[in-house]
């Protein structure tokens, strides 16, 4: 396994390890390459950002990092075991909140869904999904329905969910990207937060630049599907990050129009190159 | 997927297999479950003596001319119903307590005005149509876009046209869909009446067979029924999807 | 897009909070009917129509209470009842267990599938001979048949229940590590529910047809028996009493189910908008 460099040497030896993975759809009729080769590594308690054009393949690798899918080619490794089935230790948040949460469960019952196989004795699942609430602010809404609730608040609904079951990492497939600017922005510090008060490493998928550079603590750059890794930019900002000062940082907006740049030329390159293959849904 | 649906074909063709063996063997009693090919050789007699033909043209005439009248009045009264909110609302109350009823319950009410005969057969299978068919034609000339109605007023078409250009064509998944489901009623009940209370048939073929102890013609005549139905819904679902075509694509399926 | 006529502007000044277009739609919907009875009435009384067929809607009216009172409809309607309760009972037991496997697994409904596409457009009623045949005229030919009827759309509605649930919530039940029998239960089932009541309340009416059908055939006791047996006796004035009571019969079932489904789908209700 030749991935799998010990101690890497960022914030520690890496937790996750994506080795060559590579996703073929339709093998029967006309196969369609949606993954050609993800490699990358994820350190403990790291921000780390994805980033590529629309289509890429952005989901399917959440997806198989998940468990949830399994890889044509490659493997994902956690703490060195390979993830063949979704693994305890770790959660995925949908970006489609309304499909993904139990429309017949209040808002308390929803965060107790994740906790109802976990093992635990009641008081302390009931203690997990009031913290939950209160670190996301919902609360006071806890037997409310999800329709009752705005975007926005479903998609805290859901995160609570997962901060409930305690992960040590947290898969989130363009979490922000149905709500509107004023939540998005609200949302991208709530998480901000909750991060540096309970570590944990997140793996924070978005088409929206400006957003991962905001987050995160590297930023990877995914070419257009099938989907590559093609750069990786470390982001050297201060934390704790902020609305304004960070967004006006002279390094932000280099490190944004690095990235924007990039992906440009991914885009182009494809067009030049006359459209591949038809992209189709995901991520 | 295919292979597994082969497989179902089989599973029916075993079926019959051990249905057959069982009866041989004495295991199933053949004097109330015959073996299929008891059955088969009924069903072939009943064919060819002429009474097949006899009992199924009178159940299908029966059928066929209550379906209209029901199709008739349902799909005019629906669309009357369904324009005029006076007109609703003053049989509102008579439609939600008929409704409810079971149709068979009109069978008596039809023996005392109308007899026995064919006439009875069609006034119930006409009366228990209409409801269906009623209330969906209701149902989608109320579900008809209001925008689609303000674009037939501003090309000024008259009421009638307006009715027949664009509300009907709107409303018209709806209308076929009661029409499926009446389908099936209408057979269900010219059954019923030929069961109860009647002289001719599939039904009181079936019936007949029952009292006179011919046990495998009553399982032909079963079969007659059920392959009846099965044509009948397969043949209205192939029309169905030729007329509403444009439907399927523009939204997606309700399953229904 | 309901037009309605404009309420009478005084009333709407004194109770602005009454609904008035809903009461005065209701009121024209009751007076229709009244208007109907008493026409009927009318006729009858004045001989315009047979009263030998129609007899006046009082005279209906009272051998209704009559029947009541004297204790005759209720052992038809326990006898009706109970047949239709244990064959529904028994429909819904299959119909929406078989329909959560059926519904799960594509393989096993492709299985199924010639079988269930055979049986299904079969008219029940017509297995009735048959069921005579195999069980006598008592009340396991009853129960039989109307479970029989019963099955198909529940089963069919919960097989499309179970397909309608969005693929997201199941990967969220495995990432939460739910097995198979919980997703079953915890995830598909409610998810499903809107779907299969609706072909629970379809399948409640036609149980209480197909009951009625087998003891218009094949029985001694039974509201179906007794409105067949009042026509072949031309007790014509019984057999309208009956007739109101089956309309009575099926109207109380479905409002008692409607309420029933109302609790249970409060949810489904609000959040697709009172459909």
């Amino acid at each position: 396994m030749e991935a799998r460099a010990e101690g890497v040497g960022r914030e520690g030896s890496p937790l996750l390890d994506v080795v060559h993975l590579r996703k073929v759809y339709g093998q029967r009729r006309r196969p369609t390459l949606a993954v050609e080769d993800l490699h990358f590594s994820v350190a403990a308690d790291e921000f780390l950002a994805v980033v590529g054009p629309s289509g890429c393949g952005k989901t399917t690798m959440l997806r198989m990092i998940a468990g949830l899918l399994p890889p044509t080619g490659g493997a994902v490794y956690l703490r060195g075991q390979p993830v063949t089935e979704p693994p305890p230790e770790m959660v995925l948040v949908f970006q489609d909140y309304g499909r993904s949460l139990c429309q017949w469960r209040s808002v308390a019952r929803n965060v107790h869904f994740a906790l109802e196989h976990s093992g635990l004795p009641a008081a302390e699942r009931a203690r997990r999904v009031d913290e939950a609430l209160a670190i996301v602010g919902l609360a006071e809404f806890r037997d409310h329905y999800p329709w009752e609730l705005s975007g926005g608040m479903q998609q805290r609904l859901q995160i609570a969910r997962a901060l409930a079951y305690q992960p040590r990492i947290l898969l989130m497939d363009e979490p922000f990207g149905s709500l509107d600017a004023l939540t998005r922005a609200e949302l991208e510090d709530q998480l901000l937060d909750i991060w540096t008060r309970q570590p944990k490493t997140i793996l924070f998928v978005t088409h929206d630049i400006e957003e991962a550079v905001y987050l995160a603590d590297r930023v990877l750059i995914l070419s257009a599907r099938p989907a590559r890794v093609v750069e990786e930019v470390r982001i050297d900002l201060p934390r704790p990050r902020d609305q304004i000062t960070t967004r006006s940082h002279e390094r932000f907006v280099e490190y944004r129009n690095h990235i924007y740049t990039r992906i440009r030329q991914e885009t182009g390159a494809v067009a030049r190159a006359g459209a591949g293959p038809a992209v189709v849904g995901r991520g | 997927m295919r292979v597994t649906r082969l497989l179902g074909f089989v599973l029916i063709a075993a079926l019959l297999g051990l249905w057959e063996a069982g009866a041989h063997a004495g295991a199933i009693d053949a004097r109330y479950l015959p073996p299929p090919s008891a059955v088969a050789a009924a069903w072939w007699g009943f064919a060819t003596g002429g009474q097949l033909a006899e009992s199924l043209a009178t159940t299908l005439a029966s059928w066929a001319q209550g379906y209209a009248i029901a199709a008739v009045l349902g799909i005019s009264l629906g669309t009357v119903m369904g324009f005029f909110p006076v007109v609703r609302a003053m049989l509102a109350t008579i439609v939600e307590l008929l409704r409810p009823m079971p149709s068979v319950a009109i069978i008596p009410i039809a023996i005392v005005l109308f007899g026995l005969g064919d006439p009875m057969k069609r006034f119930v299978v006409a009366y228990a149509a209409l409801w269906p068919v009623l209330i969906n034609t209701l149902y989608g000339v109320l579900a008809v876009d209001p925008l689609l109605i303000d674009t037939a007023r501003t090309f000024r078409l008259g009421a009638v046209r307006s009715a027949l250009r664009v509300i009907l064509p709107a409303a018209s998944p709806y209308i076929a869909t009661g029409l499926r489901i009446s389908t099936s009623i209408a057979l269900i009940l010219v059954i019923t009446a030929e069961l109860v209370a009647s002289r001719s048939g599939l039904g009181y073929f079936v019936r007949a067979a029952e009292q006179a102890g011919r046990v495998p013609e009553v399982y032909a005549g079963v079969l007659t029924i059920a392959v009846v139905g099965y044509l009948l819904n397969a043949t209205f679902v192939a029309l169905e999807g030729r007329v509403l075509a444009w439907h399927r694509g523009l939204t997606a399926r309700e399953g229904v | 897009m309901q037009r309605a006529a404009e309420p009478p502007l005084v009333a709407a000044r004194l109770w602005p909070a009454l609904d008035w277009r809903a009461l005065s739609r209701q009121a024209l919907g009751f007076a229709t009917l009244l208007a109907v009875l008493a026409a009927w009435e009318i006729a009858s009384r004045t001989r315009v129509l047979t009263p030998q067929f129609f007899p006046p809607v009082t005279e209906i009216l009272s051998t209704f209470v009559a029947l009541w009172q004297n204790g005759v409809f209720l052992p038809h309607l326990a006898a009706t009842l109970w047949r239709m309760a244990v064959g529904y009972g028994l429909a819904v037991i299959l119909g929406i267990g078989l329909g959560l496997l059926l519904g799960r697994w594509r393989g096993l409904y492709d299985l199924f599938e010639p079988l269930i596409e055979f049986a299904r457009p079969m008219p029940p009623v017509a297995l009735i001979p048959v069921l005579i045949l195999l069980l006598g005229i008592g009340d396991e030919m009853k129960i039989a048949i109307v479970a029989f009827a019963a099955f198909f759309p529940i089963l069919l509605n919960t097989i499309d229940g179970v397909r309608g649930v969005h693929p997201t919530l199941l990967d969220v039940a495995r990432t939460f590590r739910f097995r198979a029998a919980d997703v079953l239960r915890k995830v598909i089932l409610p998810a499903a529910l809107p779907q299969i009541m609706a072909g629970l309340r379809i399948s409640l009416a036609i149980a209480l047809i197909v009951a009625l059908v087998s003891e218009m055939i094949g029985a001694t006791q039974g509201l179906g028996y007794f409105v067949l047996q009042a026509q072949r006796g031309l007790r014509i004035r019984d057999m309208y009493a009956a007739i109101v009571m089956l309309a009575l019969l099926g109207y109380t079932l479905n409002a008692l189910f409607l309420l029933l489904e109302g609790r249970v789908l409060a949810w489904h209700r609000a959040s697709t908008g009172q459909t």
